[in-house]
C-alpha cells in the first residue's frame, strides 16, 4: 500500500474542492447548510486521522496505569476494581481503529468510576484522574476546531 | 395543510409556505392563508418525518400547554390547531399565530437595541413565565408543589442515565453528575420553566411587546434552569447577551421576584448552565448514540458531536471554576 496522500490531505484536498467548487454552484438553501455540515465533518476527520490513535492509546495506558496504583493503594474501591478486571478481560490487542475504540470505551468505564469515586478527593491520585478526564475534554476540542453552527 | 385547514372550517387558499431556519429539533414554516376578507399567517411546528426525528418530545403536549398559556394570557403565541399523531400533515405538528417582528437574536446582532437593555426584557420575560400560576397546565409537566431536591435528583439521575445509554463511557459525564449532587445552590421554589429559553425563542415586536415561542421543553422546575440554558445557547449563538450581563440580570431578577442574593447570582447561575445541559443535549446524544450503533445515518447527528464536545469543555470549566455551592 501507499501511505501517501496521507487521509488528512486527501480530506484538505476534498474540503478545497467542496468549497471552491461545489459550494458556488450551490443556490439551493438547505443544500448549502448540508454542504456546511459535510464541510465540518471533514474538517473533523482530518483531525482525527492524523491523532486519534495515538491518543487512545495515551490514555488507555494512562487510565490503567492510574487504576492499577488506586487498587494496589487505599484509594480502590470495587467499582475501580470491577471496571479494571472488565477491561483485562475484554480489552484486544490491536492497534486497529475498531479495537481501540473499544479498548478506549473500555478504559473510560474505568476513568468514569475513579472520577466518581473521588469527586470530593483532592489527594494526588484523583487529581491525576482529572487531568486525564481534561486531556481527553481537550483532544475532543482539538476534533472540533474552528466551529460555527449550520443551522439545519 | 389545505385539507387540513379546510376540514377545520378555515375558509382560503394556503400560500407562501415559508421554512423558519434556525431550530435544530423541529421543523417550522410559516405560511399564508388568503382569506376571503384577510389574510393571516400561521406558523407550522412539525416533527421531522421517519428517521430523521432527533427529539422525542411530544406536539400534543406542547399544544396543550400553549393552550392553558393562552388561557392565562401569557405572553405565547395563540395556538390554533394541532395534529397530534400526524395523520393528517405526515408528522405531529401543532399551528399557532405567526408573531410579527425579530427574535431577540436577530434584533442584538443587528444592533437595533443596546443590549443591556435586551437582557433587562430577557429577564421581564423571564419574571412573567417563572411567575404564572401553574394550575390548569398539563399535569405531565410536574408539580410546583414537588421537593426541589427531588427535582434536582431528577435531574442530576437525567445526566446519570443519560450516559448510561451512550454508545460509550463518558467520563466527563459521570464526573460532571456527581459535580452536581456535591454541589447543589440554595433551593428556591419550582415554577413553570421555559427550558429552552435562548433569544432566539423571544421575539421582540415593534411596540417592545414579548412573545415567546417554541415550548417543546418546558417544565416545572428550578427557574434558574432558564437563565442557565440561555447563557449555555448564547455561548454558540453570540452575543451572548444574558451571560454578558449577568451581574445586572441577577439583579433585576431579585429586584423583580424577591428572591435572594444567596440564591440568585452569577455562581448559582452557573450551576444552572451546566445542569440545563441536559434537557437539549440528551437528545442530541442519543442521536449521536443512535449513529454509533448503526440504528441511524442522520448526518445532523453525526455534525452535533462537535456542539456536544464544547458543551463539555464549557461545562468542565465552570465546575472547575468552583461555582455552584455557596450555601
Amino acid at each position: 500500500m501507499m501511505s501517501t496522500p496521507t487521509v488528512a490531505q486527501l480530506v484538505t484536498a476534498i474540503r478545497a474542492q467542496l468549497s471552491e467548487v461545489v459550494a458556488p454552484a450551490v443556490d439551493d438553501p438547505a443544500a448549502g447548510r448540508v454542504l456546511g455540515m459535510v464541510d465540518h465533518l471533514l474538517q473533523t476527520i482530518a483531525v482525527r486521522a492524523e491523532h486519534e490513535i495515538e491518543w487512545m492509546v495515551a490514555h488507555v495506558d494512562d487510565v490503567v496505569g492510574l487504576a492499577e496504583e488506586f487498587v494496589d493503594g487505599e484509594g480502590g474501591s470495587e467499582s475501580i476494581a470491577l471496571a479494571l478486571n472488565r477491561y483485562r478481560a475484554e480489552h484486544r490487542p490491536s492497534l486497529s481503529t475498531s479495537a481501540m475504540t473499544e479498548n478506549f470505551a473500555l478504559a473510560n468505564g474505568v476513568l468514569s468510576a475513579i472520577l466518581e469515586t473521588t469527586v470530593s478527593d483532592d489527594g494526588p491520585l484523583a487529581r491525576r484522574a482529572r487531568d486525564l478526564m481534561r486531556r481527553d475534554v481537550a483532544h475532543a476540542v482539538d476534533v472540533v476546531g474552528d466551529f460555527v453552527l449550520v443551522p439545519p | 395543510m389545505q385539507s387540513f385547514l379546510t376540514d377545520r372550517g378555515v375558509p382560503g387558499s394556503v400560500g407562501e409556505l415559508i421554512p423558519v431556519v434556525g431550530g435544530l429539533s423541529q421543523i417550522t414554516y410559516a405560511f399564508t392563508v388568503h382569506g376571503p376578507t384577510e389574510d393571516r399567517r400561521y406558523v407550522l411546528r412539525s416533527d421531522r418525518p421517519g428517521g430523521a426525528k432527533l427529539t422525542t418530545t411530544d406536539r400534543a403536549l406542547e399544544f396543550r400547554l400553549l393552550k392553558a398559556l393562552n388561557d392565562k394570557a401569557a405572553p405565547v403565541p395563540t395556538a390554533h390547531w394541532a395534529d397530534v399523531d400526524g395523520s393528517e400533515l405526515g408528522a405531529p405538528a401543532l399551528i399557532s399565530e405567526f408573531v410579527e417582528g425579530q427574535n431577540f437574536l436577530q434584533t442584538a446582532r443587528a444592533g437595533a437595541r443596546d443590549h443591556a437593555d435586551l437582557a433587562d426584557l430577557v429577564v421581564d420575560a423571564a419574571v412573567t413565565i417563572h411567575g404564572l400560576d401553574c394550575a390548569g397546565l398539563p399535569s405531565e409537566l410536574g408539580s410546583p408543589a414537588g421537593d426541589w431536591n427531588a427535582y434536582v435528583d431528577s435531574q442530576i439521575e437525567g445526566w446519570r442515565q443519560m450516559e448510561a445509554r451512550q454508545a460509550e463511557r463518558m467520563p466527563v459525564l459521570r464526573y460532571l453528575a456527581s459535580w452536581l449532587d456535591a454541589n447543589r445552590p440554595p433551593p428556591v421554589e419550582l415554577c413553570l420553566v421555559h427550558g429552552e429559553f435562548g433569544l432566539a425563542n423571544l421575539m421582540l415586536g415593534s411596540d417592545s411587546s414579548i412573545s415567546v415561542i417554541d415550548w417543546e421543553y418546558a417544565h416545572i422546575g428550578d427557574p434558574r434552569m432558564d437563565f442557565g440554558w440561555c447563557i449555555q445557547r448564547g455561548g454558540k449563538e453570540p452575543p451572548n447577551v444574558v451571560g454578558d450581563h449577568l451581574e445586572r440580570v441577577c439583579l433585576r431578577y431579585r429586584e423583580l421576584t424577591g428572591m435572594s442574593e444567596e440564591a440568585m447570582n452569577p455562581a448559582t447561575v452557573a450551576y444552572f448552565v451546566i445542569l440545563s445541559g441536559r434537557n437539549a443535549f440528551g437528545p442530541v446524544l442519543d442521536g449521536i448514540s443512535r449513529f454509533a450503533n448503526g440504528q441511524s445515518t442522520l448526518l445532523l447527528s453525526a455534525y452535533l458531536v462537535s456542539p456536544w464536545s464544547l458543551a463539555c469543555s464549557e461545562w468542565l470549566r465552570i465546575a472547575e471554576a468552583g461555582v455552584g455551592a455557596q450555601s
